[in-house]
């Protein structure tokens, strides 16, 4: 499966971003088991990339990381403690993950506790070809960094792939394609970035303002699509530049520019 | 469709500028939403009478005071008006003045204050046009800087900016002289 599509590794959908994780960690304190599930399985489909890789760098095999990401989505939604903690007017939820990450694994280490956790059933398996490229970008990188950087690359990707959806479906793949190969292109692949004449040849562009209007589109497009990923992590709109400032910041610390 | 790039092991750069794509020219949107935001509030702003003195109304009984400000703003012509008008008496205008003051105390946001800041200067430069009278300590040259910088201002109204133009003129020629 291609890097952009709409499917995870880990099955599901990518439809929209509209709920707010604090309010779905809250809601998962209820007693209804199906519910709950949902919650958690919802959870993991989004989160378990960071959380998976950052217990890898822990020094966790493959397998051990595996269950260890499935039973930390189930203890941060069962466990009472973890929810309480997550007091949304403190911190940012990424913030938040972190922490109980790190403290379930300390508690993990202590008492074996991720066994006692184990869902009913099994686990969903984290399979995906996709998992062992994961964990080889990070060297020099401590644990909590790598969450970091997984988190940004991983919000990165959502907004990729849904930019592009949104382009697809409005049929405006000549807009992805002249955005991509002028703006992402040279970033992701530090290539240079090819003039709008030459952009222009490739697809059939009448002139060079009409590709640019198409760029400026797309553009806008992602950075809409950007904030509203981000949105759901802070606690108003303000804190969104923070937030990435605040990613990049811990990431740069491991990491040489 | 184009896809056959990765983010995986891309360097902090590379992230930065991925997540600031768009970031400048959401500026630009976020700079006209403010300019709207602003005329739009300096527009109902003047669409406002001014209200009655509240030194005289706090000394009458709560009631009867809430009704005479309601009948205050009811009666009263509306900021515009009172700016736009020649003949409208001084003392009206050193009193929108004062009550440009106490709006920017109480603003809640730039945009607020901004507005309440151009109904100052518009107070002050009605009295220059229409009086010949100077009713704030402000040098000549201060005051031809302010109301250069609220004239080139985009939320300002035609009317207000008319009127600042006037009294920019005004105080050029005073501070020449």
């Amino acid at each position: 499966m291609s890097k952009y599509s709409d499917k995870t590794s880990i099955g599901g959908s990518r439809e929209g971003f509209q709920t707010t994780h604090w309010s779905e960690i809250f809601d998962a304190g209820t007693e209804d088991h199906v519910r709950r599930n949902t919650i958690i399985d919802a959870l993991l489909r989004r989160y378990w990339k960071p959380v998976y890789c950052y217990i890898r760098r822990k020094g966790y095999d493959n397998e051990q990381a595996k269950d260890l990401t499935q039973a930390f989505f189930h203890e941060i939604v069962i466990n009472s403690n973890l929810i309480r903690q997550a007091d949304q007017t403190k911190g940012r939820f990424r913030t938040f993950l972190l922490t109980a990450l790190n403290h379930y694994l300390i508690d993990v280490h202590r008492s074996e506790k991720a066994r006692k956790h184990m869902p009913q059933g099994g686990f969903v398996a984290l399979e995906g070809g996709s998992l062992s490229r994961l964990t080889t970008a990070h060297a020099g990188m401590t644990p909590d960094q790598v969450f970091n950087y997984v988190w940004a690359t991983e919000a990165l990707d959502q907004v990729i792939t849904r930019v592009k959806k949104e382009c697809s479906n409005t049929g405006k793949e000549t807009h992805w394609n002249v955005f991509y190969s002028k703006i992402l292109a040279p970033i992701m692949d530090n290539r240079t970035s090819p003039s709008l004449k030459a952009l222009c040849d490739e697809y059939g562009i009448d002139n060079e303002a009409k590709a640019s209007n198409m760029i400026i589109t797309i553009k806008r497009c992602f950075r809409r699509v950007l904030e509203d990923y981000l949105r759901r992590f802070v606690r108003a709109d303000v804190e969104i530049e923070d937030e990435v400032n605040e990613l990049l910041e811990t990431i740069s610390e491991g990491r040489a520019g | 469709m184009k896809e056959e790039s990765t983010t995986h092991d891309m360097n902090v750069e590379q992230l930065r500028r991925l997540f600031h794509i768009g970031s400048d020219m959401n500026k630009s949107v976020r700079k006209r939403g403010r300019t709207h935001q602003k005329a739009d509030l300096l527009s109902r702003s003047l669409s406002h009478p001014l209200p009655l003195d509240k030194s005289q109304m706090d000394i009458l009984p709560s009631a009867l005071g809430q009704l005479c400000h309601s009948i205050g703003l009811l009666a009263g012509e509306t900021i515009s008006e009172l700016l736009s008008d020649p003949s409208t008496d001084i003392a009206a205008i050193k009193r929108l003045k004062h009550y440009s003051k106490e709006l920017s105390a109480q603003a809640k946001s730039t945009a607020e204050n901004d507005v309440a800041i151009a109904i100052y200067y518009a107070s002050i430069a009605h009295a220059l046009v229409f009086h010949d009278r100077r009713i704030t300590r402000f040098s000549y040259e201060r005051l031809e800087n302010s109301f250069r910088c609220l004239v080139r201002e985009k939320w300002i109204s035609k009317d207000v900016s008319i009127l600042l133009k006037a009294a920019g003129r005004y105080c050029k020629k005073k501070a020449g002289s």
